[in-house]
């Protein structure tokens, strides 16, 4: 994780904040795309989520308080606005509609990938876990977050966290070894 | 792509799956200050909200231009000019099959409803219920087959 201090200290006054702003982007934006483009899988929907996101941040830098982890904090922030998308996608009024199959195919056609078949079918056994669970199991494999940090950023226990990982590694394993 | 479909989850190398367009990080910043530089009244307009209802708009648009054309050329039929008179004229599966569509969630249609008009069908719905035609009770009884005496037994 970036040292963020810097950032902090010129978050305090007014008079820089826009420059703290904008070195948070500069630090950030990879790694809040990543997350939630592992999530919405589209680069489209998650080029405008990322943008909505750090809107909300600078919209919400007051509240920021320097006490809490800002990396922590930013997650939350990305991290809701992605589950928040996709539960708007599964409450259409289209009814019927299947958004794993859906995020499935995108990612099948999707230009934007790099993997071969061993990483295309994880990636799909990934999807076909919860939205929560699949947000769990990509902060703690991918971004190598410890159960703790999950916690602040989910408000989610330790202990229900493990289990979760847990149930989802084992679902993924089961999904490799078929056909 | 390199066949190897069956391993275990710890045998799989970890790498970056998901790509972006050449040079989409260096133009992120910029389009991230330009957003923030026109937000309006602090508060945070999602994109895909935003493009949305410019889309539905537009929709809406063109089908009152579209009833502004047909209606003047009918037999018998006042020329109205009012959006609203013109809207009223669209039959309710119409109006089903056009939100149906749309991709509109409940959440939008809530959202862009005032307030106090959703108030007043709750209260409608709530103290004169929903207004039933008997033919559609009939269909109902028939269905569930039971009688108009044995429908008012159970309420």
């Amino acid at each position: 994780v970036p040292d963020t201090e810097p950032i902090i200290e010129l978050l305090k006054d007014a008079s820089t904040r826009r420059e703290a702003f904008s070195l948070l982007v500069k630090q950030y934006k990879h790694r809040i795309y990543g997350i939630v483009r592992k999530m919405v899988i589209s680069h489209d929907d998650a080029d405008d989520i990322v943008q909505d996101v750090f809107v909300k941040v600078w919209n919400n830098l007051d509240k920021f308080k320097g006490d809490s982890v800002l990396f922590t904090w930013l997650y939350r922030i990305a991290t809701n606005e992605a589950l928040q998308f996709l539960r708007r996608k599964r409450n259409k009024i289209w009814f019927g509609n299947d958004i794993t199959k859906e995020l499935a195919e995108k990612i099948e056609s999707d230009k934007y990938v790099d993997g071969d078949e061993i990483q295309l079918k994880l990636q799909k056994a990934i999807l076909r876990l919860p939205d929560k669970q699949r947000l769990v199991f990509n902060l703690r494999y991918f971004e190598d977050l410890s159960y703790e940090e999950i916690s602040v950023i989910t408000e989610v226990s330790v202990g229900s966290l493990k289990a979760s990982f847990h149930h989802a590694t084992k679902k993924i394993e089961e999904f490799l070894q078929d056909d | 792509m390199e066949k190897n479909p069956n391993k275990k989850l710890d045998e799989i190398p970890k790498k970056e799956f998901f790509q972006v367009p050449d040079g989409y990080f260096d133009t992120l910043d910029q389009k991230i200050q330009d957003r923030i530089s026109e937000k309006r009244d602090g508060k945070v307009v999602p994109f895909y909200v935003e493009h949305r209802w410019k889309v539905i708009g537009l929709a809406a648009a063109a089908s009152i231009a579209l009833l502004l054309m047909i209606l003047p050329s009918l037999d018998n039929q006042p020329v109205v000019s009012k959006a609203d008179q013109l809207l009223a004229q669209v039959s309710a599966d119409d109006c089903l099959a056009y939100l149906e569509f749309s991709e509109l969630d409940i959440e939008d249609i809530i959202g862009s409803t005032p307030s106090e008009d959703i108030e007043a069908a709750l209260e409608e719905y709530m103290f004169e219920g929903p207004e039933i035609e008997d033919e559609d009770l009939d269909l109902l009884y028939e269905k569930y087959g039971a009688t108009s005496d044995e429908k008012l037994k159970t309420l």
